[in-house]
């Protein structure tokens, strides 16, 4: 089924630095939230765009806390599925209105690159020799969910045995709509399958995708429900919505259900709902559904298993 | 993961004009030629760009609350294309999956608002996130899909890669017929960045050419149905190719450089013909990255050299890039489609004109039309940070 099994688990947001309080709310990230030479000693770290150190720091903590198995698989056997929306759009808009003012002589030579915004994956993959490869997903709001769909396909077709999957955001700059509470940070998960993992595993994610139309439909719904959470009990849901007619849509349709969702505000960027699903698994609160929507239409069900649900077989 | 994957349908919007037809009578005809980007706030050494030449399509204006600019609005025009080529409709366009490879997306909507000022609109409804990578959503509200859409930002080798999750979502059982592809418009910061970097081209896009200086972006589209054998059979659809094997690999080694010993590459290539069952012997043609970025193409001619052997210098080269420019994004969709009209015409176009034959890479562009006289095309598609991706499409029906 695609199923991913997290085995570590990584955070860096703002006021939090364990996973076990990513369900707790932040505080605004105030400038200094994030000390690049506290979080990430040594060199070639602290000129890296904000959005590539969280990731780089989450990423050593999930993997610590993972233990050896990523390092133990070989190179070529180990990928990176990285998620984002906003996480070069600082950057972007900087490097925009330079070119406008003075000429694209003036960009800054070690940040230019990352106007492509694989290389966030990339330097991941750099920092840990990843040879499988590094895929980037950045559909509106549900990458961050997604990459643990992809991933978990990737897995099953034997691209990778192991993954760090992850998702990292910057700010939106000053003035952007959604810019005063947009997603800061980043979550990344160890991802592996098979018995031994999940022996050694916080839980299992199973995502799934779908389309509203415009933007509305209950027949996307209804199928991600019956593939995340067909026949057996029905576990609390929580639903990371904004305010825009698919998201009120998929909250009315989860009424209809007879639901109560736990509703979450949902910010500019991809980094909340898995911030929400890396917050159950890490605080041992399987089984767990985390439903999201984005204003143009992807939305996204994850559904967190313990690790010896049947489900996860 | 089992079954065979076909492609049945195709769309493509570049600089040749609308339509994949376009694509390969344009190929045929030399190629087409960059023109200065017309954008007067574009300060830099050189603005030459591939451009689409015909008039931006009037639809559709938005996506929910988030005006369009050119690219995502090419996205829907080509992937309208591709469905109708490969004659599908209701409703297994409802069910049918969107995978695009994005890297700037609607980012011409940004940049049009920074020039116009703090107070241009920056939705078409209440003040919410736009989001820079919404052309998947347009093209999946456009075509009516209620199935997963997924964007997918692995810079230059973007399509590549999603044309490859889209083979293996229909592998795995979950579809049986997908849209991949991808969609790029004119961005100011993609062109400063490469003219930072010293790797744009002022003259044209001239890979595996001695004089070559970087690379010349191309605007456009390029969209593919892929189909499971027994969907395509069923409905009696007709298919240009098959999606044979696919294979990705990361450098892991360099923010824009790739690795000079090139052993990632040669890996994907390798793993990509060992998936479709070929040897090096096999091949028919390649579509290269070719990019005319100095180190890249002397390092993707050791690849093929390497993976190829003596069969190298009978082995034809398409150099795309050279005839439509790098369309970023689109480059591994483009190429695909380039491949399967090639492989449903058994004939590789001629390369355009080179001034002077780079002796550092060894391959063969050939200077006239060349028939294909093995039915398989590899695709190589590369980003910065070591992305490698890489395609075999073969003849549909082929037993191999």
């Amino acid at each position: 089924m695609n199923d991913v099994t997290v085995t570590g688990i990584g955070v860096l947001l703002p006021g939090i630095d364990k996973p076990a309080h990513a369900l707790h709310p932040s505080p605004p990230a105030g400038p200094g939230w994030f000390d690049v030479t506290t979080v990430l000693p040594g060199r070639g770290y602290r000129r890296l765009p904000p959005a590539s150190q969280y990731l780089l720091a989450a990423a050593a903590e999930a993997l610590a806390d993972a233990g050896p198995g990523f390092a133990a698989a070989p190179a070529d056997r180990r990928g990176v599925v990285t998620a984002l929306n906003n996480a070069g759009a600082e950057l972007m808009d900087q490097q925009d209105r330079t070119i406008i003012a003075t000429g694209a002589d003036d960009l800054s030579p070690l940040t230019t690159p990352y106007f492509a915004t694989s290389l966030f994956g990339s330097r991941l993959a750099a920092e840990h020799t990843v040879h499988g490869f590094s895929l980037t997903v950045n559909s509106p709001r549900t990458a961050g969910l997604e990459g643990v769909q992809l991933g978990g396909r990737a897995l099953a077709a034997g691209r990778a045995d192991v993954l760090l999957i992850g998702a990292t955001e910057q700010t939106l700059p000053p003035g952007e709509p959604g810019a005063a509470d947009s997603d800061v940070g980043a979550v990344v998960l160890v991802g592996e399958t098979g018995a031994a993992a999940r022996a050694r595993a916080h839980g299992g994610v199973r995502v799934r995708t779908g389309f509203l139309g415009p933007w509305t439909g209950d027949e996307a719904l209804d199928r991600l429900w019956d593939s995340t959470v067909a026949a057996g009990p029905v576990p609390p849901v929580e639903a990371v919505l904004d305010d825009s007619p698919a998201g009120a849509w998929v909250a009315g349709w989860l009424r209809t259900r007879g639901l109560d969702p736990v509703l979450v505000p949902a910010p500019a960027g991809c980094l909340t709902p898995l911030r929400r699903v890396a917050g159950h698994l890490a605080a041992g609160r399987a089984d767990q559904l985390v439903v999201t929507a984005a204003a143009e239409g992807c939305v996204a069900f994850a559904r967190i298993t313990p690790p010896d649900h049947p489900e996860q077989e | 993961m089992t079954g065979r994957v076909l492609i049945t349908g195709l769309g493509a919007l570049t600089c040749l004009g609308a339509g994949a037809p376009a694509l390969w009578h344009g190929m045929l005809g030399g190629g087409g030629r960059p023109r200065p980007v017309p954008d007067p706030h574009a300060h830099m050494r050189t603005t030459l760009m591939y451009l689409f030449p015909g008039d931006l399509p009037a639809e559709p204006a938005a996506v929910a609350h988030v005006p369009l600019a050119s690219g995502p609005r090419y996205a829907v025009a080509a992937a309208r294309e591709a469905v109708a080529d490969a004659g599908l409709s209701e409703p297994v366009l409802r069910d049918m999956p969107v995978l695009l490879g994005v890297e700037m997306g609607n980012a011409g909507l940004h940049e049009a608002r920074r020039v116009a000022g703090p107070d241009a609109a920056a939705t078409a409804g209440p003040r919410r996130w736009t989001p820079l990578t919404v052309t998947a959503a347009a093209v999946g509200a456009a075509l009516g899909s209620r199935a997963p859409n997924t964007s997918v930002g692995n810079a230059c080798a973007a399509s590549a890669y999603a044309l490859t999750l889209a083979a293996d979502l229909i592998r795995a059982g979950e579809a049986d017929v997908v849209l991949a592809g991808g969609a790029e418009g004119v961005t100011r910061v993609g062109m400063g960045a490469f003219n930072r970097l010293g790797a744009a081209d002022p003259v044209r896009c001239r890979p595996f050419d001695r004089q070559r200086r970087g690379t010349v972006f191309g605007d456009g589209a390029a969209m593919l149905v892929l189909e499971s054998a027994g969907h395509a059979a069923r409905r009696g659809a007709r298919a240009y190719a098959e999606v044979a094997g696919a294979a990705w690999s990361c450098d892991a080694h360099h923010p824009t450089a790739p690795d000079a010993t090139a052993t990632q590459v040669i890996r994907a290539i390798r793993a990509a013909l060992a998936a479709a069952g070929l040897a090096p012997g096999d091949l028919g043609a390649v579509v290269p990255h070719g990019t005319g970025t100095p180190l890249n193409d002397v390092v993707e001619s050791r690849a093929l050299r390497e993976v190829f052997g003596d069969h190298c210098a009978a082995l034809p080269l398409l150099n795309l890039k050279g005839m439509i420019g790098h369309t970023a994004g689109v480059a591994g969709a483009v190429g695909c489609v380039a491949a399967a009209l090639m492989l449903r015409s058994r004939m590789v176009p001629a390369a355009p004109r080179r001034d002077e034959p780079d002796p550092d890479c060894p391959v063969w562009l050939p200077s006239t039309p060349t028939p294909l006289d093995r039915p398989s095309v590899l695709v190589n598609s590369y980003a910065f940070g070591g992305n490698n991706a890489s395609v075999v499409l073969t003849a549909p029906g082929e037993d191999r």
